[in-house]
Parts: structure tokens; C-alpha cells; sequence
């Protein structure tokens, strides 16, 4: 049976709109043969992990399980990572963890916390990959969970939406700035605002340095330095990361992250031009991993759901896309009904699954936990919700019905201190108000 | 007066509760002294746990750091809530006069003990450093999360560690024993949508077979002549893992399995408790 390796969607021209997908999909396309393996563009939630790897009924998810399971299965065939040795095995495992760490970071901040980069093109590539349905939860998911990611590094005036310059014709040189480009006359406004001369012109340069979008810069590129440059160390002038002259998994890791800063047509392309300018050995890397990996050819949203269904028209897409029929009714009902219920304040306790795979075969020396048990806490509960219906059930069939000198009350009257202490102290004070008939 | 008793009706209080309002405060204790201005003749770490090496692994990074830089402090025992940053573990300076010094948190603590300290420590410039450091800091961590806190051995180190001391209601207990788990959770759901506990421990094993071979026949990390950061962060995990005691002992010993078997991890680790905890 044929590999199915499902993915989120093509974006931005590349096979996946996510960084371990395009992995996958360079691993794949350049290490097993094109008949052996179909590329399936999903979006079900309910396989919660992409890239998965389907050989039959065996699935795995996961980069790096993926790379692990084709080693295994195929018994090195399949494995790009065959003639390293023992030093380029621990470089490969360090940096593919490196990657994962500073890397995720710097993709979260260009492509989702970025309000004008993620409005402009992150959200309009969802909405070309996902049902709509889908699109109220996971572009907003993944944005929160960058968010979540990237919140320590105190970068969050990048999600601020910048007012739209053109419309801030507030005071009076703007109007007559304004009133110039309307009559034709070129202003020294937006044309010439950014050019040199006129830097710092209004707050000095002090002021414009200091200014959140440039302040924001400083960090950025410092945090971009700190990926790109021991990546570019390790690079040197070899034709790949671990110099044996043929990519391994991480290259295809690498490409993954990289391709994802580069080819996206991002508005704020801080990221990008980072790449380009000042490491242009890794720009010239990237190019030559995507002619090798998944060829330079624009992966189109086309190539994986076809609109027209006229074969013949189509040309032969460079990657196996395995071409789906389009979802049923029933399925569609019933993804919205989960999406619905997972997302829902309340319900989504209940019915989300559980996140936490446990070990399958352990051994655990019996330990005894000090705290009252589950089991404990839910008695009490109950006994106490319990008590508290009780309560008010007998409150308001005493407003229905009320009796003659109620029972309790005339206990704590009569007997103030003598059992009950400070509390029949506290309950003689309402004994003493009420009107007792 | 009419428009007087007719706010009054709106704002009066029941009489039964004026009279039990009136009670109060039932105790009135005495007052607390002002703190005297105290002078730190030494430096002190603030970190988790009583005995002279946390139970904490950022905090006993930074108390190893500071051992191999030759800088003297005495740890005291806090808590989060006590820390400026928010994050243990923070040092006081020392000061000679009464002012007091300004707390440095663990970020800036590296830059501290290099001007501070009589040996300052060079840190290698190997270009792998970052790298290798990602696997301690990502996937070790990320293991050591699980291990501690969602494993068996939630129970057995986590409980009598974290919970158990701060306090002795039950329901506190048991409220930050949900937080705590919910914390490491939410930690590890950051970079993965599912936590499966064997791919993060196949992981943190691969990381100590790397690290293993990348300390080699060496004494010290890269080949340094003395200890460095990337010791001590080695040494918070690996002490710990391979400590028998901590909390209650391991329930669930399949962190703790993996580095058993690195004889030069241990080595490493027995080293820097000679050289530098010997005392302790």
C-alpha cells in the first residue's frame, strides 16, 4: 500500500502553510519514488497532528517520527540520514532542536502576531486551504498559540494594527499636504517620508530610534542573528549543513523553517530581508535545497483541489497529490458540530480530547498522594451541593407555606450560648429581630 | 427630611446584620514591628528549597554558576510570588551600607557574576553551543516537565516539593496542585498539539546520547579549562535525575533510567559535586 503523507494545505507556493509539513514533503519527494507515495492536503481536526504519515493502518505524526518510522520500515532506503556518522548524528539532532527553538518563534512573529503580515497574507492563505467553517477557529488558534509562544519575548507592539497612513490628515500640515497630492502637486509626504534626509526629522533621531516599529526592529534582528548565524557557521561554504554533498532530514527541517521566512509576500518583511542582505550564503542554500527538494516549481492550492474537472487542462502537478473527492454533507455537518462543541466555553471541557498520550507500557512503583483524592473532593461536593439544594428547597417551601414559629429559630432563641457558642451568640442576634408570634 | 429617611429606606441595613457587623473585629491583633533596614553582608540567592542544592534545575543552575565562579552566597528558601521577575531564582547583593541592593534576576545574572567575580568565566564560542544548548533548554526540559509534574511522579516528587509546603489546607493543596500541572500542561502544549510521552522521552534520550558524546573523553564541556554556564545547566538536570531522594524518590523512572546508563554524564556529574559541593 501506497505512503500517504497528509499535510495542511499549499500556501505562499509552497507545498504547506506549515513549517514541519514542508519538511515532510521535502523529505518524502526526495527520498521515495513517485509511484510509492501520495501527498493528501487535510484539515481534519480530528487527527490533530500534521504532518501524519499513513502506511496502511500504522499512523505517524511528527517531523522526526516520520523520519524515524521510514528508517525503520524500509530498513535505510528510505533514509536520507544513512552515511552520517556519530558527530553529524549529534550536530543533526542539536540544530534540528535549535531550529524548532528559535525558529518557531521568529515564523510565530512574521506570519501571526504580526497584525498587517497576518491580515494581509496568513489569513487569506487559510481561507484558500481550509472550509470556511474552519476558518472562525484555526487561523485565530494558531494565532493565540503564537502569540503564547512568543509572548516573553516582549514584542507584542507588532501586533498593534498601524493606522492606515493615507487617512491621518489631522492637523494642519497634513491637510495641506493632503490638499497638495489632491491637486496633482507631488508633496513631500508619504512619497519621500521614509527616505534618509528626512530621518528623525520631527522627534530626532533619538525620538525615531526609540519609536515602537524600530525599536521592535532592533529586537527582531537580533533575534533573527541569533538563528541565523550559528546556522550560517555551520553552513560554511559547504553545499549542505552537514557536508556530505547530499541533504539529510535536517536540511529538510531547515528548508522548512527557512522557506517559510522567504517566500511569503509578507508586507513587513523584516524576516525576509534578514535572509537576503545579510546572510546571502543561506539565501543561495535555500534556493538550492527547494530545486533539489521540492523543485522550483509554485505549488499551487489548484494542484491539491482542483477546481476545474477537466483533467486534460490540468498540467501534471511536480508533487503526487492524491486528488480528493469533495466533502460530503454528512461530514461537513459533522466537523462543524465537533468544531462547535470544541470550541465552546464550557462544553469544550467535556467533550475536547485529551491532550496528554500517556506511556502504553510502563511499570509505576505505587506512590501515595497526601492530598484528599478525586474521589474524596467529589463526595464532599456533592454532600455539599446537596445540603445547599436542601436548603434552598426547604427556604422556598417555607415562603410557600410558612409555619408558626419556626422550629430552628426559637431553638437558637431560647438556647443563646449554651451550645452553640460564638455561633449561637451570632444567631441570637437574628433570634432577637425577628418577630416571633 | 422626608427626601432623608426616604434615602434611607434605599440604603438602610437590616438590623440583625447591623447588630452582627457590630461584633466585629472579633480579635484585633497586635501590630507587626517595620522591617529594621538590614545589612546583606553577603550575597543571597533566593531559591526553592530548603537543603543546600534546589530541588529546582534553574535554580541549581545558577547556584552551580555561581560556584564555579568563585562567588559565595547563602541560599535562602522563597517562593515565585517573592521574586521581582516573577521567576526564581533572584540574588541580593551584597552591600556595605544600609541601602538596599536592587535584586538581580536569573537573566542578568551571567553578566552579574562575570563582574563580580574574581575568575570570571569565558563562555566557549563554539559555534555548536547554541545548538546543544537547545536540546538542554527544549527537549530535556520538555521531558523533565513531563516527568515531573504529569508522570506517576507527580505524586511522588512534585507533591512533596512544590504543594505540600505551601500550605496546609487541603483545598490550597489541592488548588495548586491543579495550577501546577495545569502550568507544565500548557508549557508543553506550546510546541506540539498533543503531548505523547514517549516521543518526548525517546527525544530527551537522544538529547543525553548527544550530549554524552559531546562531552567525550573531555573533563569540562568544549573542552574548557574550567566549568562553564553549559555545566552547570547539564548538572541541574543530571544531579537531579540521578539524585535517589528527591521528594519522595522517582515513581516513574524512565527520565531517571536514561541517564544511569551515561558513564560520562554521571562522571561529570559526581565531579562537579567533589570540586564544587563538597562541602555541602
Amino acid at each position: 500500500m501506497a505512503l500517504e503523507l497528509h499535510v495542511w494545505g499549499p500556501a505562499f507556493g509552497l507545498p504547506s502553510i506549515d513549517a514541519e509539513c514542508i519538511a515532510a514533503v521535502g523529505y518524502l519527494n526526495s527520498t521515495v519514488p513517485r509511484e510509492d507515495w501520495r501527498l493528501v492536503a487535510n484539515h481534519d481536526t480530528a487527527l490533530r497532528k500534521f504532518p501524519l504519515l499513513m502506511d496502511g493502518s500504522s499512523r505517524t505524526a511528527g517531523f522526526a517520527s516520520i523520519v524515524l518510522y521510514l528508517r525503520k520500515r524500509t530498513l535505510g532506503s528510505y533514509d536520507l540520514d544513512i552515511d552520517l556518522n556519530q558527530k553529524q548524528h549529534n550536530n543533526k539532532l542539536a540544530f534540528a532542536s535549535f531550529l524548532e527553538s528559535t525558529a518557531t518563534p521568529l515564523i510565530d512573529l512574521s506570519l501571526y502576531v504580526s497584525a498587517e503580515n497576518y491580515s494581509a497574507i496568513t489569513t487569506s492563505s487559510y481561507t484558500a486551504i481550509l472550509p470556511w467553517y474552519l476558518n472562525y477557529t484555526i487561523p485565530p488558534t494558531r494565532r493565540d498559540q503564537a502569540r503564547i509562544r512568543t509572548g516573553h519575548l516582549g514584542l507584542s507592539s507588532l501586533d498593534v494594527q498601524l493606522p492606515d497612513n493615507k487617512d491621518d490628515s489631522i492637523g494642519l500640515g497634513n491637510d495641506f499636504e493632503s490638499r497638495k497630492r489632491a491637486a496633482g502637486i507631488p508633496g513631500e509626504g508619504r512619497t519621500t517620508q521614509n527616505s534618509i534626509l528626512n530621518m528623525g526629522r520631527a522627534k530626532g533621531i533619538g525620538g525615531l530610534l526609540s519609536s515602537p516599529i524600530y525599536a521592535a526592529r532592533f529586537k527582531l534582528d537580533a533575534l533573527s542573528n541569533e538563528l541565523l548565524e550559528p546556522l550560517s557557521e555551520l553552513l560554511g561554504n559547504k553545499e549542505y549543513l552537514l557536508g556530505n554533498g547530499k541533504p539529510s532530514s535536517l536540511d529538510c527541517l531547515t528548508f522548512g523553517y527557512l522557506a517559510l521566512m522567504l517566500y511569503p509576500s509578507v508586507p513587513q518583511a523584516w524576516l525576509k530581508e534578514a535572509v537576503v542582505t545579510r546572510f546571502p550564503r543561506i539565501h543561495d542554500y535555500v534556493t538550492r535545497l527547494r530545486e533539489r527538494l521540492i523543485g522550483n516549481e509554485e505549488v499551487k492550492v489548484s494542484d491539491a483541489w482542483p477546481t476545474t474537472n477537466l483533467p486534460q487542462q490540468r498540467q501534471q502537478p511536480s508533487l503526487p497529490w492524491k486528488i480528493q473527492a469533495q466533502s460530503g454533507l454528512v461530514y461537513t455537518t459533522r466537523s462543524i458540530t465537533r468544531e462547535i462543541l470544541n470550541n465552546f466555553p464550557v462544553l469544550s471541557t467535556i467533550f475536547r480530547p485529551g491532550t496528554i498520550i500517556q506511556d502504553r507500557s510502563m511499570v509505576v512503583r505505587g506512590s501515595s498522594s497526601s492530598l484528599p483524592s478525586a474521589l474524596m473532593v467529589n463526595i464532599l461536593m456533592g454532600f455539599s451541593a446537596a445540603a445547599i439544594t436542601a436548603f434552598f428547597g426547604f427556604a422556598a417551601h417555607h415562603k410557600r407555606s410558612p409555619r408558626e414559629g419556626d422550629w430552628l429559630i426559637l431553638w437558637a432563641a431560647q438556647r443563646p450560648s449554651t451550645g452553640l457558642g460564638e455561633a449561637g451568640s451570632f444567631l441570637s442576634v437574628f433570634a432577637n429581630e425577628l418577630p416571633i408570634r | 427630611m422626608a427626601s432623608n429617611t426616604e434615602r434611607n429606606r434605599w440604603y438602610s441595613i437590616p438590623a440583625p446584620v447591623r447588630t452582627l457587623f457590630n461584633k466585629f473585629p472579633l480579635v484585633t491583633y497586635p501590630e507587626n514591628d517595620l522591617p529594621l533596614p538590614r545589612r546583606n553582608r553577603e550575597n543571597v540567592l533566593y531559591v526553592f528549597g530548603e537543603s543546600p542544592l534546589s530541588y529546582n534545575p534553574s535554580c541549581l543552575k545558577w547556584q552551580a554558576y555561581l560556584r564555579f565562579s568563585g562567588i559565595n552566597y547563602s541560599a535562602i528558601a522563597s517562593s515565585n510570588h517573592a521574586s521581582p521577575s516573577g521567576a526564581l531564582p533572584f540574588l541580593l547583593p551584597s552591600t556595605a551600607d544600609t541601602k538596599p541592593s536592587k535584586p538581580v534576576p536569573s537573566s542578568r545574572l551571567q553578566r552579574w557574576a562575570m563582574n563580580n567575580s574574581a575568575a570570571a568565566i569565558e563562555e566557549s564560542s563554539d559555534t555548536r553551543y547554541e545548538a546543544y544548548l537547545s536540546l538542554l533548554e527544549h527537549k530535556i526540559r520538555r521531558a523533565w516537565l513531563y516527568s515531573v509534574y504529569l508522570s506517576a511522579n507527580s505524586t511522588s516528587i512534585a507533591e512533596p516539593l512544590y504543594v505540600l509546603p505551601t500550605s496546609r489546607n487541603s483545598f490550597v493543596r489541592l488548588t495548586i496542585a491543579r495550577d501546577l500541572r495545569c502550568a507544565a500542561e500548557n508549557e508543553l502544549l506550546k510546541f506540539s498539539a498533543i503531548i505523547d510521552a514517549d516521543l518526548l522521552h525517546s527525544e530527551a534520550e537522544e538529547a543525553f546520547n548527544s550530549l554524552e558524546s559531546l562531552l567525550g573523553e573531555d573533563t569540562w564541556f568544549f573542552d574548557n579549562q574550567m566549568p562553564g554556564l553549559f555545566d552547570a545547566s547539564v548538572f541541574a538536570y543530571t544531579h537531579l535525575l540521578l539524585d535517589d531522594n528527591l521528594g519522595s524518590g522517582w515513581a516513574d523512572t524512565r527520565l531517571r533510567d536514561t541517564i544511569v546508563q551515561k558513564k560520562r554524564l554521571v562522571a561529570h556529574r559526581n565531579r562537579i559535586l567533589d570540586q564544587f559541593f563538597a562541602s555541602a
